[in-house]
């Protein structure tokens, strides 16, 4: 305490803390924001990527043809042609990558062909539908109707 | 899984038709104790502004007190957001990459400088000719303590002690308008909400602005009575009238805001209005109508009102008080559950409500119970190391 | 921030498109390849929009579960890039909505057909909207409209905060169970840009779902909104949806 303090000394500690915090906020933003940020916009450039390469399921539409050719060319030409192969057998991108490796799905029974053929009042009126409790209870749907070329069993007409 | 569980839980429990993704209610109790704890903060601060900026010498008393209590509650308002985020070790990115139309993201910046420019600054420039007097006094831990503190400097001249107080009142003068901005802020992230009609009110930043004001002051209120009380020293009443007056006129003004955002809703009766009554009536009966209107804002206003036109007794006024600055702390809990909750429970498709059980939350009670005493801990805390009290300081 | 035409953009993306490509050809089934006709993703050359044709849907909910099962969204019924709603109306009453697990399921008939006036089904997804309000919100940049009009989330980068969910007025967001951080539709980012339909499109049995780049006026989307008068949910909000509404009814929001 032998020379006099000026008044304003705690100020300028006060001040020096002060740039030492805003500079230390600084120092830090510039090591922890991914460099890639800001690139498009206010965001990560590189999570577009990341969201294009995230990994897929289902194989593109037609992806079967080159394999199971019978099957397609009948499909692709019935009342059936809208609906997906992978609709009814479940995601395949993995089988067309290796045969082995997953086995396509087949619906058995009533219960998948009623998700859009069950009578339902809320359907399209023109869409066809059945009422299960009524047509053919006791049989499977595929013993009339082939389901890669649906049309009225012969006779029914 | 907890959570998946507790949604199973939840989901006979959907009344009407509400969006699948609607089950879970997103910002629960911990969201609620957000806006009170930062009402908190701000409303007493604007107590400490008026003996200050304003001169109104009658609250001098509780100047030091107002500070320390807010800079209590300000220390813990940012646990419960961290507490609920899914990530909160990435927290740190609201300061590094803020959006800056996002209203969360510039409440970082706000929080941080209502927290260190205002309010650290104001309370260090109010105590520093303490704290180079306790460092010479005390001994121990503490006075290393106020030794750090002073920043090496034991200077308290004249010249340096007037330097002081000008500095400290300029920052006070910031600091109003920081509060304000402070729990304006709060109030814009859910008034700016337009996907949701119950939040998205223009009135939302200045209703939360006026209940962060009633909340705050009815706060320092009771720690007020309640400390000098433990301390057995005498409350100054001419101290609490003057606090008790201004606590009943923004009380009124809040309440007219609210009531009036209310009749607008129920006026112009927008396509959201059926959901949004049905609500009232049922779902936040119990909560609103009884909790936040009557209990939390009527009664209060009227004991206030009371002891002022009938001129109570000294004795009397003080339990008037006690009374309703209790009852108005719950009222405004109240007023903020309703909104945070409220405006979750009812679908955005406004054909059906979600419920929010809090015997269902699980470890989130805890966590809010204990932030919400913590504040009291630390106020402890900070009136052990650095005395508010005038009789022993000046 | 809403111009992205820029140079360093179009460097950058060549790179990155190219790196993408290279990546594909060893890991990417060739014949799928060819099939797609794919020849390098531009960003710039597309604006992906999607169109409902409400008149097709007969609630099969194929959609729904092609969704869950392509981008591996949680089981169970509180998550949902995309769902399936039921509308009844009844003479005089309240309409009545359901959507039993987001429709994954099918519907059962209708038990109480008293009084029915209309019954029908409604496909919701994220709108992708122009103003996406739920961008606006986002407090660190966790999610973003991309250049090509697609609204993402940033997983590594979200902070689970949930105000986007907040601020979405169509429910289009969930908070996921396991990575915590804010999920919903991205029009199988993963498969526009190699020239593939989003999964629920490609499911969809009807032709409910109709999706292309706005930028091709011959794309199915473009060919939608020219032949039908079409409609977006909440337009008073002013998000500008891009998923396209036709045969919507009023009681749909």
């Amino acid at each position: 305490m032998s020379k006099p303090i000026s008044d304003y000394e705690h100020i300028k500690r006060l001040l020096i803390i002060i740039v030492m915090v805003v500079a230390g906020f600084i120092a830090a933003r510039t090591m922890f924001v991914p460099k890639d940020f800001g690139e498009y916009g206010h965001y990560r450039g590189g999570s577009l990527e990341e969201n294009m390469s995230r990994p897929l399921n289902y194989a593109g539409s037609g992806a079967c043809a080159d394999c199971h050719e019978n099957k397609h060319t009948l499909w692709s030409k019935s009342k059936h042609k809208t609906v997906n192969c992978q609709t009814c057998h479940g995601a395949l991108l993995k089988h067309t990558e290796d045969p082995t490796s997953i086995k396509p799905r087949k619906p058995a029974g009533r219960d998948f062909c009623l998700l859009c053929h069950g009578k339902n009042v809320s359907k399209p009126t023109h869409f066809p539908q059945i009422d299960p409790g009524s047509h053919n209870p006791d049989l499977n749907c595929a013993d009339c109707h082939n389901p890669h070329e649906p049309k009225p069993p012969a006779g029914d007409g | 899984m907890e959570i998946i569980e507790m949604l199973y839980k939840l989901l006979p429990l959907v009344q009407g038709f509400i969006y699948p993704n609607e089950i879970e209610l997103h910002w629960g109790l911990l969201i609620v104790l957000y806006p009170y704890i930062t009402g908190l903060v701000a409303g007493a601060f604007i107590l400490a502004s008026l003996a200050r900026v304003f001169n109104v010498s009658e609250v001098k008393p509780t100047y030091r007190l107002s500070l320390l209590t807010a800079l209590a509650f300000l220390l813990v308002a940012t646990l419960p957001l961290l507490a609920h985020l899914g990530h909160p070790e990435r927290a740190f990115e609201i300061f590094f990459t803020p959006k800056l139309d996002s209203a969360m993201a510039m409440f970082g910046f706000v929080y941080a400088w209502y927290l260190m420019a205002v309010l650290l600054l104001e309370i260090w420039f109010d105590y520093r000719a303490d704290f180079v007097m306790w460092s010479k006094t005390e001994r121990g831990l503490k006075k290393w303590f106020y030794k750090i503190l002073t920043l090496g400097v034991n200077n308290i001249s004249a010249g340096a002690l007037e330097l002081d107080e000008k500095i400290g009142r300029a920052i006070t003068v910031i600091g109003i308008p920081s509060a304000f901005l402070l729990h304006g802020y709060v109030g814009f992230i859910f008034g700016s909400v337009k996907a949701n009609p119950w939040w998205s009110t223009p009135l939302m930043p200045i209703i939360f602005l006026m209940s962060a004001m009633v909340s705050g002051i009815a706060a320092v209120m009771l720690i007020y009575m309640v400390t000098q009380w433990l301390r057995r020293k005498i409350i100054d009443m001419k101290c609490l009238d003057t606090i008790g007056l201004y606590l009943f006129n923004i009380f009124v003004i809040d309440f007219s805001l609210e009531m009036l955002d209310l009749i607008h809703r129920i006026y112009e009766a927008e396509e959201s209005f059926d959901i949004i009554s049905l609500m009232m009536r049922s779902n936040l009966f119990w909560t609103q109508f009884v909790g936040q209107i009557l209990v939390g804002t009527l009664v209060p206003i009227s004991l206030l009102g009371i002891s002022f036109f009938f001129s109570a007794k000294p004795g009397a006024r003080k339990k008037l008080y006690f009374i309703s600055s209790i009852l108005t702390l719950l009222g405004i809990f109240a007023m903020r559950w309703n909104v945070v909750v409220g405006g979750q429970l009812f679908s955005k498709s406004f054909l059906g409500f979600t419920t929010y059980k809090l015997n269902l939350i699980g470890a989130e009670a805890y966590i809010a119970a204990a932030i919400a005493v913590l504040p009291l801990f630390i106020l402890a805390a900070l009136l052990y190391l650095l005395p508010p009290w005038e009789e022993e300081n000046r | 921030m809403a111009d992205m035409n820029n140079l360093s953009r179009r460097e950058f993306l060549g790179l990155s498109l190219k790196s993408i490509m290279a990546l594909m050809a060893l890991g990417f089934p060739k014949k799928l390849l060819a099939m797609t006709g794919l020849d390098g993703y531009k960003m710039e050359e597309h604006l992906w929009g999607y169109g409902i044709d409400v008149d097709k849907c007969i609630g099969c909910g194929r959609c729904v579960d092609a969704c869950k099962v392509e981008n591996n969204v949680p089981d169970e019924p509180f998550f949902f890039r995309t769902w399936v709603e039921r509308y009844a109306e009844r003479k005089g009453e309240k309409v009545e909505v359901d959507s039993p697990n987001g429709g994954r399921d099918g519907f059962p008939d209708l038990k109480n057909k008293k009084e029915l006036v209309k019954s029908f089904f409604v496909p919701k997804i994220c709108n992708h909207c122009e103003h996406p309000p739920c961008v606006q919100v986002c407090p660190v940049g966790a999610t973003y409209k991309s250049p090509d009009g697609v609204v993402l989330v940033d997983p590594g980068y979200c902070i689970g905060c949930r105000y986007c969910i907040q601020a979405c007025p169509y429910g289009a967001r969930y908070l996921h169970p396991k990575k915590h951080v804010a999920d919903k539709c991205t029009f199988c980012y993963q498969r526009i840009t190699k020239g593939l339909e989003p999964a629920c499109v490609q499911a969809c049995p009807t032709k409910t779902r109709i999706f292309g780049n706005l930028k091709d006026g011959n794309s199915p989307i473009n060919k939608f909104i020219k032949a039908k008068k079409v409609l977006v949910l909440k337009p008073d909000l002013g998000t500008r949806p891009k998923i396209f509404y036709s045969g919507i009814d009023k009681e749909v929001r």
